[in-house]
């Protein structure tokens, strides 16, 4: 713990705040930012990370404490009150208007007008005003529908720039970048830092923090476990006083003994009508006993691909075999129930699980048809309670009881009981799309150490993920996705590096078409 | 007390005290537009009370909301909205009339009996088209059952007129309903008859099939999430055609039954406005089965206490639109008392940590 020498430019003091499902985001919270600093908020998710900023925003009503501006107590209820205090915030999922240019999106509700008209050339101008001014360049004339997701996160911190912005709240901005991406945003962070900028970062990746950082606040379960100077604190315990307990990151991992092939994708195409195809002749298969993994940056295709593979979206052009058997005639229930096959979806709370439901609901909801289940269509209540109980131990859910709903849970439990779902029978497939999207660490190992034992059990795995880490630690194989074509290839990862699959990722580099023919294995 | 609790006491805190708003609301009109208001007041509130034949009243006034809430609640479940309850709770009428009066081989309760599957089904059928016109080409689905509901309307006037209608009696109707086919009476006296036991069973069965069949399981899941119950494995067009066609059934069930001792005749010119009642007291009952009970029977005595009043003072029975208006408003305003919610839950929250 360090003493406040400095006044701070943003306090918060004694922060509460409750949700309406009951769940404690914030307990007694304190925080403050020096200005001119570079301010991390670290924790899991569901540590009220984004809470307490979207409180500093005035997205979220705050129930208990009180906020200070370099001293003075202020309110700040809604977005508007933050902005004239000079405080701007770039959202994970972006605010822009796709169809409309550059500068249209800087200018949004402030237009300048020529008469009754928009004076479109002072929005230009304007913008590369304030783009040059913070060494941000950017193409005014652009439409964000065709910038890379850095570039629009770039717009966004612009965009909060030229609204008077001097504090800037980034939330997970990294979450979706590519290492090359990241680099360059840190570039722009510590030019912003010294024209006089506060920046606060939230972020559950430490490494980033140590790389730019200046201080930082740990978050855990609602509470602050206290602010640190960052070359102070070693990564060890960021760790531990973030999770609790010391995380082993590396897991023990079994040699992969590939046997027949159960999946198998034969030129799959999407998005005909759309402009461009979203998946070009996608060529792959999966064998029992080896998880493959996809890496791209998100919006390659990679979505689009694995919904055709699970049947909710209509396959275009191409094929999907199953064990022999072709999707494109089966329905979901049949491609779950006789192809085997288990989804974990990217999105949980949109496809997941119905979050008013109870957990009992959610867990069993893929088996009501099971004779063990329901008789004449009337459901065996006590079988539904035993079974969901054992599920809950089995894949430790943390829960008060099977008939909670699902939307008094944090996000890495929600996630068990998806998975505890789709693993807990018998699969000869399982998808996985985003498997630790947002989770802790916790929760993330488990999932993990799911997977590796259901392979070891020659089970099929696709995974696919925007974490490089994650999936150069879960997959055997892999191969990158880029504008819906599989650009590269790895049969084994040995000597792999992230930096290596970031240009194909980005598109800079490319592999032979004989290369990533490998990546389709012929019996 | 948890969370969970907090909410449910709110909940509850919520309807009574948008029921007392209501009324107070209407008191004050009687107040204000009666010569003699205490002889009103009176009539409306312990009118239907007064006399074995007023009860009688007020059980008959409920017996159809039971029906059409409970419609209303399986309509309403997959999150689909239609209004198809008011055109089958009519053509439910209609239906019983003229299978009771046109099927001469079959006799008394026997002919009930066959009356009313026939009505289960053409009803359920019925209900059937705005749903698939919504699933297969993207209609919307409120409108569509909305204008439904005329054409159904429509084909039933047809019928009535050309194979129904007794243009030798004085009375404008039908022909006499056999009365042979009627179904026993409970409380002599009254009109109320075994419809009443059926319409108790009928709540339990809907909430039997809501809660404890996997179909039931199914319509909620689509209701709670349609995208979970796709990913799932559900075949979500088929479990919003099955919602359709139990609550069309269960609200054409409450028509037809009103063919068999209420009425001598069949005799509805119009749209009956039933549908609209069901929504209410669904809305009452926040679209839970088991809940139906009290709030139909709320409605039902509301409405029985304006009719007496009607009646005995110089208030006019249309106060109770706007009782029901009130009512409504409160009742679907979620931001009502959510401030002073959050602040008891903060309160408790603390109280708990102190406890702990």
């Amino acid at each position: 713990m360090i003493a406040e020498a400095i006044q701070p430019v943003i306090e918060m003091k004694g922060i509460t705040k409750i949700y309406p499902n009951g769940v404690v985001a914030n307990k007694d919270v304190d925080f403050s930012v020096r200005p001119g600093e570079i301010h991390a908020v670290m924790g899991e998710n569901g540590a009220g990370k984004s809470t307490l900023m979207k409180m500093l925003f005035g997205l979220e009503k705050i129930d208990k404490g009180q906020i200070l501006f370099k001293g003075n107590p202020v309110t700040i209820a809604k977005p508007s009150d933050a902005i004239a205090l000079k405080i701007g915030m770039v959202h994970q999922e972006f605010m822009l208007v796709p169809s409309l240019t550059v500068a249209e999106n800087m200018m949004l509700r402030e237009e300048p007008v020529k008469g009754i008209f928009i004076d479109r050339a002072k929005a230009v101008e304007e913008t590369v005003k304030i783009s040059e001014k913070y060494h941000l360049p950017i193409d005014p004339h652009a439409r964000i529908i065709d910038l890379p997701v850095g570039m629009k996160q770039r717009v966004e911190i612009l965009k909060a720039l030229y609204r008077g912005a001097e504090i800037l709240i980034l939330d997970e901005p990294t979450a979706v970048l590519t290492p090359q991406e990241t680099e360059e945003l840190f570039r722009q962070l510590i030019i912003l830092k010294e024209n006089g900028h506060t920046v606060i970062f939230i972020s559950h990746k430490i490494r980033e923090v140590k790389q730019i950082c200046d201080r930082i606040t740990i978050l855990k379960n609602g509470l602050s476990m206290g602010v640190y100077n960052v070359k102070d604190i070693t990564e060890a315990d960021i760790s531990r006083l973030m999770v609790g307990r010391e995380v082993k990151m590396k897991l023990d991992k079994n040699k992969a003994h590939p046997k027949d092939v159960v999946l198998k994708a034969d030129h799959l195409c999407y998005g005909y009508g759309e402009g461009k195809l979203k998946v070009k002749d996608v060529n792959f298969t999966v064998r029992s006993g080896e998880i493959v993994g996809i890496a791209g940056v998100e919006g390659n295709g990679q979505r689009e691909l694995l919904e055709m593979i699970t049947g909710l979206r209509k396959i275009q052009r191409g094929q999907v075999h199953i064990s022999g058997m072709d999707v494109s005639k089966m329905s979901i229930q049949q491609i779950r129930d006789k192809a085997k096959m288990g989804y974990i979806p990217q999105d949980r709370l949109l496809f997941g699980v119905a979050a008013e439901a109870t957990i009992k609901e959610n867990l069993l909801a893929n088996r009501l048809s099971h004779s063990e289940f329901s008789k004449a269509g009337v459901m065996k209540e006590k079988n539904l309670t035993k079974k969901a109980k054992e599920l809950i131990q089995e894949f430790r859910i943390k829960c008060g009881g099977e008939k909670q709903t699902v939307n008094m849970l944090s996000g890495g439990n929600i996630q068990k009981v998806v998975v505890a779902r789709e693993l807990s029978t018998q699969r000869s497939l399982i998808v996985i799309d985003q498997p630790s999207r947002g989770i802790d660490v916790g929760a993330t190992k488990f999932i993990h150490e799911k997977i590796f034992e259901l392979r070891d059990a020659d089970a099929a795995i696709l995974v696919s993920s925007a974490d490089l880490a994650e999936i150069m630690e879960l997959s055997d194989s892999l191969f990158v996705m880029y504008e819906g074509e599989i650009v590269a290839y790895f049969k084994n990862l040995e000597g792999v590096t992230e930096e290596q699959l970031g240009e194909y990722m980005l598109g800079i580099n490319r592999q032979t078409p004989e290369e990533i023919k490998e990546a389709y294995y012929e019996q | 007390m948890s969370n969970k609790q907090l909410n449910q006491v709110f909940s509850v805190v919520k309807t009574f005290l948008a029921i007392v708003i209501a009324m107070v609301v209407a008191f004050v009109i009687i107040l204000v537009v009666s010569d003699e208001p205490m002889e009103a007041l009176y009539a409306f509130l312990l009118g239907p009370f007064t006399s074995v034949r007023r009860i009688g009243n007020l059980i008959e006034n409920t017996i159809p909301l039971i029906y059409v809430g409970l419609g209303v609640c399986v309509l309403w479940a997959t999150g689909k909205r239609t209004l198809s309850g008011e055109g089958c709770y009519y053509f439910g009428g209609l239906m019983a009339a003229l299978a009771s009066i046109k099927i001469y081989f079959i006799h008394g309760k026997s002919l009930t009996v066959t009356s009313m599957v026939i009505v289960l089904v053409v009803c359920g059928i019925m209900a059937l088209l705005p749903m698939i016109v919504n699933l297969k080409y993207g209609t919307d689905a409120f409108v569509v059952s909305l204008l439904f509901n005329y054409v159904m309307f429509y084909i039933g006037n047809y019928i009535f007129s050309n194979y129904l209608m007794d243009i030798t009696s004085t009375s404008s109707g039908s022909y006499p309903l056999p009365t042979d086919s009627f179904l026993p009476t409970l409380i002599p006296g009254t009109k109320v008859n075994a419809n009443l036991i059926v319409a108790l069973l009928m709540i339990v069965a809907v909430w039997f099939f809501m809660y404890k069949t996997k179909w039931g399981y199914s319509i909620r899941l689509v209701g709670l999430n349609p995208n979970c119950a796709k990913y799932v494995g559900i075949n979500v067009f088929a479990v919003c055609i099955l919602a359709q066609f139990i609550g069309g059934a269960i609200s054409g069930f409450g028509g037809g039954m009103e063919m068999f001792g209420r009425n001598p005749r069949f005799a509805w010119f119009s749209l009956t406005n039933m549908g609209w009642d069901g929504i209410m007291v669904a809305t009452l009952a926040k679209y839970k089965p088991q809940y139906i009970l009290f709030s139909a029977l709320f409605l039902g005595y509301v409405r029985t206490g304006a009719d007496i009043m009607n009646r005995s003072s110089d208030v006019a029975s249309e106060i109770v639109m706007i009782i029901q208006a009130v009512m409504i408003l409160f009742i679907g305003a979620n931001s009502f008392l959510a401030a002073m919610q959050q602040r008891v839950r903060v309160k408790y929250n603390e109280k708990a940590e102190k406890e702990a």
